[in-house]
């Protein structure tokens, strides 16, 4: 019932501020990301050991991180809230793992969920500049392959019928991704560029609060988190505008 | 001198693998060595001798793998069980691990599982024994205790064994001191140690060259003067590049409480068990033997006699035989 009222109230702002807000999608196909630790090596469960980290930044591609977005638009202002799936991908940051399964390596999904502000430097141009900050909820850890292998963190029970060689990229990566906390916050600050109803947004990120689900005090936990990242926003309708 | 006359004598046991479902090998993955023995009695021509041992096969998920004997024994057998053994009370290990290792080749897989194997050990042991870590010198570097003591919580040392493991294996062509590293651990203990059951554990991580000038008789006998059991764990068994007569000969005579324990093959999947057999109370194997000299021997007093036997592995797969060396002692 709640969430009735809530969709409803919702409904009702957008109406009445109609020409004002406006959805569309979100996509982000290339990240550059920076992973540290606290410590140089990184003990795991199985009593093995990786290097932690490299301290260098790593392009990726990260084609499934997919979204949608809502802003609010008021003269120079705007607010803007996404929901979004998005690839962590730190394959590099750990130049000795030695991949014996190239199916597996470091890299885990979330739900995320920024909230930004921004403001247009030129708002009535065709192609508008536009600066921009706020905050990013990570929520949660997904493995990622491809969509038809995504499964909850938390139901991790891998029937793991191969070699030990091989379950230890597996054993790796699973401890990895569950080092990380199930939720943290990320600072954002970018610019972008607005042509017609698409932008064009390069976002830096880093972590507000701590990554790790656990701080180990022998053991390497995350220590930092940067990212920058190319983000498309487009436009797909404002169902609510009226007809000049 | 009279010459040592070592009769090798063969016992098979058969041992059968119940899974026998099981397609994993066993090739890589079994541990074994001789925890005890004890010569009941003797004469001239007879000894009866009690050998305690263990096997793992890390292809099962119950550790011990279950087993039959069999009948084709070269020598007297008399029985053969599992045992529990007894309750031992907590005890103090050093374990010593090398300054730079030896390495020619690419063995990162070596050195990974060597790490593996020494902070298994070193976790299991741990809180309820005490442990230490020893780094051996060589000439421009003296020993080191790298652990604040003798310490119940190994996680202080998982970064220091990663960084020994991860960037120690550079080309040593020097001669590790070793001996006196050993020397120094046993008289560290005997002023520090809290339990009178102690144990030195050395990694093997450097090759003939240097081992073949360890007096490592002499440092034996030292331990056992002092209740100290030397443990030599080895994990060449995939790279037999390594293996020396000399080398092996000296590593197989200690495979006896008399001296120490030699483990073969140590699989890190199987070492975890190795502090539950120096705590007691868990399972081994223990059979009784009638022993005879050869022909040309007899049993003297104040001499040891090398013997072998041999556990036979079986899964649907594969057989696998274990040759296990043990040692005599003629009081």
């Amino acid at each position: 019932m709640k969430i009735c009222f809530t969709i409803l109230f919702l409904i009702t702002v957008m109406a009445t501020h109609a020409q004002k807000w406006e959805i569309g999608v979100v996509y982000s196909p290339y990240s550059i990301t920076k992973l540290t630790f606290d410590k140089p090596y990184i003990i795991f469960d199985n009593y093995t050991s990786l290097i932690a980290g490299d301290n260098k930044q790593h392009g990726y591609f990260t084609w499934l991180s997919t979204g949608i977005y809502t802003r609010y638009n008021k003269r120079n202002y705007y607010a803007q809230a996404e929901l979004n799936f998005f690839e962590n991908k730190f394959k590099k940051q750990l130049p000795d793992w030695d991949l014996k399964n190239n199916n597996v390596f470091f890299t885990y999904s979330s739900v995320e969920m920024p909230w930004i502000m921004g403001y247009k430097v030129n708002p009535s141009g065709m192609l508008t500049f536009h600066i921009f900050a706020g905050i990013n909820h990570k929520i949660e850890r997904f493995k990622t392959v491809f969509f038809s292998s995504l499964s909850f963190t938390n139901f991790f029970n891998d029937d793991y019928n191969s070699t030990p060689e091989q379950n230890i990229d597996k054993e790796w990566r699973d401890e990895l991704m569950k080092k990380f906390s199930p939720y943290y916050l990320d600072a954002i600050a970018g610019i972008g560029i607005t042509y017609y109803g698409t932008t064009l947004n390069i976002r830096y990120e880093s972590n507000l609060t701590d990554l790790n689900n656990e701080k180990k005090y022998y053991n390497a936990n995350y220590k930092n988190l940067m990212m920058i990242r190319l983000s498309l926003n487009i436009k797909l309708y404002q169902p609510w505008k009226r007809k000049e | 001198m009279e010459k040592k006359r070592v009769i090798t004598t063969i016992i098979t046991l058969a041992i059968v693998i119940l899974y026998s479902c099981s397609k994993e090998t066993i090739s890589d993955n079994f541990s074994a060595g001789v925890l005890s023995t004890e010569v009941y009695s003797h004469t001239l021509t007879k000894a009866i001798v009690r050998v305690r041992f263990f096997v793992y096969n890390a292809t099962k998920d119950n550790g011990l793998v279950r087993f039959k004997s069999s009948d084709k024994l070269s020598i007297v057998y008399d029985s053969l069980k599992k045992i529990t053994l007894p309750e031992q009370n907590n005890y103090s290990a050093a374990f010593i691990v090398s300054q730079g290792i030896d390495q020619e080749a690419n063995m990162s897989d070596y050195f990974k599982n060597c790490e593996g194997i020494i902070r298994k050990l070193m976790h299991t042991s741990t809180p309820n024994n005490e442990i230490m870590l020893v780094k051996s010198g060589n000439q421009n570097h003296p020993t080191e205790i790298l652990s604040n003591g003798l310490i119940r919580d190994a996680s202080e040392l998982d970064q220091t064994i990663a960084d020994i493991y991860k960037n120690g294996y550079y080309i040593a062509t020097d001669t590790l001191n070793l001996l006196k590293t050993i020397d120094s651990t046993i008289n560290y203990m005997i002023a520090k140690a809290s339990y009178s059951n102690r144990h030195i554990f050395i990694m093997v991580s450097r090759r003939k060259r240097f081992w073949q000038n360890i007096a490592m008789p002499t440092l034996i006998n030292k331990a056992k003067q002092n209740n100290i059991k030397i443990h030599i764990i080895e994990d060449d068994y995939n790279f037999n590049t390594w293996s020396n007569l000399t080398f092996r000969k000296l590593l197989l005579n200690l495979n006896s409480c008399n001296h120490g324990i030699y483990y073969e093959n140590a699989v890190k999947e199987n070492i975890g068990n190795i502090p539950k057999l120096l705590n007691g109370g868990t399972e081994c194997y223990e059979m009784l033997l009638t022993l005879n000299p050869t022909s040309y021997s007899l049993f003297t007093s104040g001499k040891s006699y090398e013997y072998n036997f041999t556990i036979t592995l079986y899964t649907t797969q594969e057989k696998k035989e274990i040759e296990v060396p043990f040692n005599i002692y003629i009081e």
